[in-house]
């Protein structure tokens, strides 16, 4: 683990009776992409502008670098930010406000500034009048990118971006990572989550749910497994980690189908298989769109 | 890259006031046009009326009106160029570069902070209250020039008493300031730029009519020491040439300033001191651009009217 960029110790905030964000603790480190995953509401931006300094904690601080995130003038000069619906100065263009960008935040690479602006596709000649949703992102993007800022926040950075524009964003990010800089990535796009984070935090109601690796949090939940079998059908009621068996349909050629759910070490479970006829196995990783809806339940992952 | 820490904040700094330069150059210019052209104008006709005994005559009867004393103030030093000058236009240019400064300052305050593109100016090197005073730095820049070349043309066509030039000039100039740091308080307290416009442009409003009032009933003449626009008048440009109402007038300006500074470190950015109605969330931004209506309902009401109007205002970009 490298040294945190990124803490929040309690940090709390309530509008009224209303708690935003309850008691959040979390830490991102340098060289991590820190994903912050919750459905809208669930007080991902409100932590975000707590972590800017933008919004005063109710309770507990947050620090960037070492430095109060209430230090703006010293906490910023080690972030960089890009908001989730990015509003530019019409009468400026995008090479004007880069300018801007740059002269008020964080010191930049100019000439990585520039391959960011071609790689981005980014007409920097027009006002910023005329950029669509997309455009405006691309400024912002590139003018956080550039820095050389310790921590990238980025709030929901690509809801405007395509497909390609969204394949040089991970580069971006991935790039990022590799100069030791920490991105804390807050989405609710859960594969982009998933292709780019290391770690991530599930913020639900304002509260922190769960906070692990991509990789972990996978574990903690149950795996699919469908076996098709052509002799008797194994017994699995009494089998550890084996859960919510379901016998299918069987398929065309008369075989046995039946589904189970499998958490822990599946060791117990292919023991009990192995005295079957398994003719297939087919075993399904949930994604983390499952995992998401496990812990919101199907209305709140609309 | 290189920059210190010390430099690199001073570059943030011009980078901001160059922001605000941008965002109000146009209207700035064409009131500080109104502020020097109107009163050239009008001194220019001085000679005119007065020589025709027809005219004087007009004139003297109209300064008797009661109803043209109420809304023109109290005509005092009639006999000279500068005071011919001050009683037509005073309250006309006072409450032209008021109303400029409330929509300026909330326009490049409140609603940049409404818009969300103090999000990404934010997250830079200043914090909320020097990008906020930076901004109004700027737009007080313009009363005080509007007040400076109104002196100017008041000491050329205006006439010996170069003390009502100044006198009036600066009063001018207060009144504007008086204005953008109101404004920039109800920009502190409303998280709508709306409301915050419109309860500016009612208290500004109510003053006005203090003043009236006050010209109007004798027995309430000292009305007009609370109303910005009644210290302007019994400064007595051209006549007693009075320094201690702009006094007051400055002092009750540093106090807004003052708690604009206060108020400020209070609350949250996109936030303002009083939280929005209960039982009513703040609309999305982009619904918010077409106008949302927060505050009290006389500050509401207000507000829906300058709406309608500031399109006609000078700097008004939407």
């Amino acid at each position: 683990m490298g040294d945190v960029v990124l803490r929040t110790t309690g940090l709390t905030k309530r509008f009224r009776r209303l708690t935003a964000v309850d008691d959040l603790t979390l830490e991102v480190t340098a060289s991590e992409v820190f994903g912050f995953l919750g459905p809208n509401g669930a007080g991902k931006s409100t932590t975000i502008r707590m972590l800017l300094g933008l919004a005063k904690p109710s309770a507990g601080h947050a620090t960037i670098a070492g430095v109060d995130a209430a230090d703006v003038r010293r906490a910023h000069r080690s972030l960089a930010y890009v908001p989730a619906d990015v509003a530019l100065w019409p009468q400026l263009t995008g090479a004007e406000i880069l300018h801007l960008l740059a002269r008020t935040g964080s010191g930049v690479d100019l000439d990585y500034r520039e391959e960011l602006v071609d790689r981005f596709a980014l007409d920097l000649s027009k006002p910023a009048r005329t950029y669509s949703t997309g455009n405006r992102q691309k400024v912002a993007l590139v003018a956080a990118f550039a820095t050389r800022a310790p921590a990238l926040v980025l709030d929901e950075p690509t809801s405007g971006l395509d497909p390609l524009m969204e394949r040089e964003f991970r580069t971006a990010v991935a790039a990022a990572r590799e100069r030791g800089q920490s991105v804390f990535l807050s989405s609710h796009q859960l594969a982009e989550v998933e292709a780019i984070c290391d770690r991530v935090g599930i913020l639900r109601a304002g509260r922190l749910v769960d906070l692990a690796s991509i990789a972990k949090l996978r574990t903690l939940h149950r795996t699919e497994v469908t076996v098709t079998c052509t002799g008797a059908p194994p017994t699995l009621a009494d089998v550890p980690g084996v859960d919510a068996v379901e016998i299918l349909p069987g398929d065309s050629a008369g075989a046995m189908r039946m589904r189970f759910a499998l958490s822990g070490p599946p060791a117990p479970a292919l023991k009990a298989l192995a005295d079957a006829d398994v003719a297939a196995l087919v075993v399904r990783e949930p994604s983390l769109e499952e995992i998401f809806l496990d812990y919101y339940g199907a209305e709140a992952g609309r | 890259m290189t920059a210190t820490p010390i430099a690199a904040d001073a570059g943030a700094r011009r980078a901001t006031t160059g922001l605000a330069v941008r965002q109000i150059r146009l209207g700035a210019l064409l009131l500080l046009a109104v502020a020097a052209g109107a009163p050239a104008m009008v001194a220019g006709t001085y000679e005119r009326v007065t020589s025709d005994p027809a005219a004087l005559a007009g004139l003297g009867a109209l300064a008797g009106n009661a109803a043209i004393r109420t809304i023109f103030g109290e005509p005092i030093a009639l006999d000279e160029a500068g005071g011919f000058t001050v009683w037509r236009l005073g309250t006309v240019l006072g409450a032209i570069l008021a109303v400029w400064a409330v929509v300026a300052t909330t326009r490049v305050t409140r609603g940049e902070e409404d818009h969300g593109r103090w999000d990404v100016l934010l997250a830079g090197r200043l914090p909320l209250r020097q990008v906020l005073f930076r901004h109004l730095m700027v737009i007080a820049s313009v009363p005080v020039v509007a007040g400076a070349a109104i002196m100017v043309v008041l000491l050329v066509f205006g006439g010996s008493d170069s003390a009502g030039a100044v006198v009036h000039g600066a009063g001018v100039a207060l009144l504007g300031l008086f204005a953008a740091a109101l404004a920039a308080l109800t920009a502190q307290i409303f998280s709508a730029r709306t409301a915050a416009t419109g309860t500016a442009i009612a208290i500004l409003g109510a003053g006005l009519l203090a003043r009236m009032a006050a010209d109007g009933v004798p027995a309430l003449g000292r009305l007009r020491w609370l109303s910005p626009f009644g210290l302007l008048e019994i400064s007595s440009a051209y006549d007693r040439n009075r320094v201690s109402p702009l006094l007051v007038l400055a002092a009750a300006t540093a106090l807004l300033y003052v708690a604009v500074a206060v108020v400020c470190g209070r609350r949250d950015v996109g936030g303002g001191l009083l939280p929005a109605a209960a039982g009513r969330r703040p609309p999305p931004r982009a619904a918010r651009h077409g106008g949302g209506f927060r505050g009290p309902p006389a500050a509401r009401a207000a507000g829906r009217l300058v709406r309608r109007d500031r399109c006609l205002l000078p700097g008004h970009r939407g």
